[in-house]
């Protein structure tokens, strides 16, 4: 053993000497100047499938068209590699220009000082976003994402099966949580194989609005903590045992097994559950999958007042420019265009949520299918009662949504108490995002 | 379907046998023919075949997957199919911007580029690290082992930086460049353990004879080397080929995809996924893996072999 320490110093040594070249060869890679926006070579980057690869190049080439002197470079991934490449990119001094964001990382990046100030760069136009969109990206005093459309998380309900079991469908501006119990333990008792209702599949997302219903929220104002009170909480678990056992939920190993999984795997699209909740943007994925008329209701609440029903929008990416780039102003006027140009618009149509510029979304309906026009009114439609929305996820938000639906697994199989997983939860996330 | 399992189940044996050091009670079975050594090898053959039964199912899941149509896939559990969908192999096959061969066209220079820098460097640093004498050798060559045990999330970052400074992010020069400085120690180190097998008689006849180091390296050690050699081919192949974070990181343009990263581009997490595409590509992406396991069996026993034992 003692002839390892010898060589374990002069490791030391040696890792530190490459750390040190790298963060000096690092700082001599920041300091480039900035450049006019005449000319630019850009690099943007976004994750996702095919589709949207296809779609980002048309709109690339459009703008270069457009746009003589700028070349763009599109640079993507699927979801979880998109993270994996782009933290070394960012630690590398190499972050793209234009980079597409996550609400859970948003902060991440912001308070590292990663991402550049949009309301500091001249070419991007804000005025078509309201105060509610801009808020969704906001960190500190500054706008460091810009919400490429918004989402909701609905309840959706496949009309089909709803109709097999002979139960009328709510009217979901006025309907609590017992409608909610009541309908689903009907279609449960109705159906052979069939469970009324399951426990969401947005962890987070269900949390939340249950949340807002009390008038508390998930991270606290100053993103250093939870917002909201344990018993709250521990009402939400027990809300959760209440589906299991009184309203004929789905087995919990069914669904803890559906979350694990794939979108296809999901009992909802496989017509196994009549009632569950998806983003909004999911709606025309679930109509091809289920083959049935599914349809999106606002949430239930408890005093049978839509107002009080927590929804709140969600921003579903974000335009972020990176603070590295040495074009800055090029890449502003890019966002700029991705955001308030109807050709760019009517390219992505809803695939990255209902656009925010109240005429983009004027200019992409038309071209939608009924699927999707049906979530742009729907979006509309709530609006006059969505209270402010939350802000991003604090630094470190990343894993909170893994802790939530092991807490949820935990109470719907019945090794913890709902108190208990309320209390653990929270050390839990406080842990999370005070660490980070 | 069964004789497609004989050859897979024969080599998914091969590495667990040579990586456990079993051989002892092979022997003393061996020895003990007479008291009812029948019934207990009929009892290991039954074990073993079950356990590569288990081991194989996966793969053979994901080959009768890559011939279901999309919508039954993950409703089926089981291995019997009742219709065969060809279209996936089709379909992957040109799903992606490029048609797929291209990836792995990709894939085939990056791994021949990693080979034979690993065949190079690693030989000349092992030789160096069993035959000359130099200060510090053992130190150096603790140094070597101990970057074995760095992540390669611990140097990705640094080693980024250098390579985006020098331009050279979005090229192979990353995956490859790295290879011809021996940079897999775990090579060398089994190259250098093989070396030490060989007898030192042999360099010293050689010496006499008028052998300088390079003559002894090329004429006498290198051909003597060749199980650690081929054992390092491999190798180099599988884990070259099959390797994602790196290959993820440097290459940005959808044009220098190799052939992991490429399947990736299938799968998005938050919408339908084009899987059985995505399997049947799998399958084909495994063809080269399989081959170069099937033919360099031999030689990979050889030389993991004859570097434990002396």
């Amino acid at each position: 053993m003692r002839k390892f320490s010898r060589p374990l110093r002069a490791v030391t040594a040696a890792s530190m000497a490459l750390v040190l070249g790298a963060s000096l060869a690092a700082c001599g890679g920041a300091s480039g100047e900035s450049q006019s926006t005449g000319e630019a070579n850009l690099r943007w980057s976004w994750w996702g499938s095919d589709p949207r690869h296809a779609v980002n190049q048309e709109i690339i080439e459009d703008y270069t068209a457009a746009n003589e002197g700028i070349t763009i470079e599109g640079e993507f991934s699927d979801f979880s590699g998109y993270w994996d490449k782009l933290a070394t990119m960012t630690a590398g001094r190499d972050a793209p220009d234009v980079i597409t964001m996550d609400e859970k990382f948003l902060q991440e990046y912001a308070s590292r000082g990663a991402l550049a100030d949009l309301t500091e760069l001249e070419n991007l136009d804000l005025s078509k976003f309201d105060d509610a969109a801009l808020d969704l990206g906001k960190f500190e005093d500054g706008l460091y994402g810009l919400s490429t459309g918004r989402n909701a998380l609905t309840v959706v309900i496949n009309a089909d099966l709803f109709e097999e079991a002979g139960v009328e469908i709510p009217d979901d501006t006025t309907w609590t949580w017992e409608d909610y119990y009541r309908i689903s333990k009907e279609i449960s008792e109705n159906l052979d194989g069939v469970s009324g209702s399951d426990y969401g599949n947005s962890p987070d997302g269900s949390l939340r609005v249950w949340l807002r219903q009390h008038g508390e929220s998930l991270y606290n104002d100053t993103s250093d903590g939870v917002g909201y009170t344990p018993e709250t909480a521990e009402a939400f678990f027990e809300h959760l045992l209440k589906v299991r056992d009184e309203a004929g939920g789905a087995t919990p190993s069914e669904w803890t097994e559906a979350q694990a999984g794939t979108f296809e795997g999901q009992s909802f699209p496989t017509n196994k559950t009549a009632m569950s909740w998806y983003w909004s943007n999911q709606l025309g994925l679930l109509r091809t999958s289920t083959d049935s008329d599914v349809r999106m209701l606002r949430a239930p609440s408890h005093t049978g007042n839509e107002a009080d029903n927590g929804m709140y929008y969600k921003a579903s990416m974000y335009w972020s420019i990176s603070s590295q780039s040495e074009n800055k102003d090029a890449a502003a006027d890019f966002v700029n265009y991705l955001a308030n140009n109807e050709e760019a618009a009517k390219k992505m149509l809803v695939d990255r949520g209902v656009p925010v510029n109240p005429d983009m979304a004027a200019a992409v309906r038309p071209e939608l299918d009924e699927a999707a026009q049906s979530v742009v009114d729907f979006l509309e439609e709530i609006e006059p009662n969505v209270a402010l929305s939350p802000s991003p996820s604090p630094a470190g938000g990343g894993g909170v949504q893994d802790i939530i639906l092991r807490y949820d697994s935990e109470v719907l199989f019945g090794n913890l108490t709902p108190a208990q997983a309320a209390e653990q939860m929270t050390t839990e996330i406080e842990a999370l995002i005070g660490a980070a | 379907m069964t004789t497609n399992i004989a050859p897979q189940k024969k080599t998914s044996a091969a590495p667990a046998e040579t990586t456990t050091p079993d051989a002892p009670p092979v022997h003393r079975d061996a020895d003990d023919e007479l008291s009812g050594s029948r019934t207990r090898r009929l009892i290991k053959h039954i074990l073993l075949t079950a356990f590569g039964i288990i081991m194989l199912y996966p793969l053979l899941w994901m080959l009768a997957s890559s011939l279901r149509p999309n919508d039954l896939i993950f409703r089926e559990a089981g291995l019997w199919l009742t219709t065969f969908e060809f279209s996936n192999y089709t379909e992957g096959w040109n799903a992606l911007q490029s048609p797929f061969g291209h990836y792995m066209m990709n894939s085939m220079v990056v791994v021949i580029g990693s080979i034979i820098g690993n065949l190079v460097s690693c030989s000349m640093a092992a030789y160096a690290f069993a035959r000359l004498k130099f200060r510090r050798r053992s130190l150096l060559f603790a140094i070597m082992l101990m970057t074995i045990m760095l992540p390669i999330h611990v140097i990705i970052v640094p080693q980024y930086i250098i390579f985006s400074e020098l331009g050279w992010v979005n090229t192979f020069i990353p995956l490859v460049l790295p290879k011809l400085l021996a940079t897999d120690a775990f090579f060398v180190f089994l190259m250098v353990q093989f070396i030490r097998g060989l007898p030192k008689e042999l360099d010293e006849a050689a010496r006499i004879d008028g052998c300088g180091h390079v003559r002894i390296f090329t004429r006498i050690i290198l051909p003597l080397m060749m199980p650690a050699l081929a054992t390092t081919t491999i190798f180099t192949f599988i884990w070259t080929w099959n390797d994602f974070f790196s290959q993820l990181i440097y290459l940005t343009d959808p044009e220098m995809y190799t052939v992991p990263v490429a399947l990736r581009s299938f799968v998005d997490s938050t919408a339908t996924s084009s899987w059985g595409s995505m399997f049947a590509m799998s399958i084909v992406s495994l063809i080269p893996v399989f081959l170069v396991f099937l033919f360099g069996q031999k030689y990979l026993v050889k030389g993991i072999a004859t570097t434990g034992i002396k």
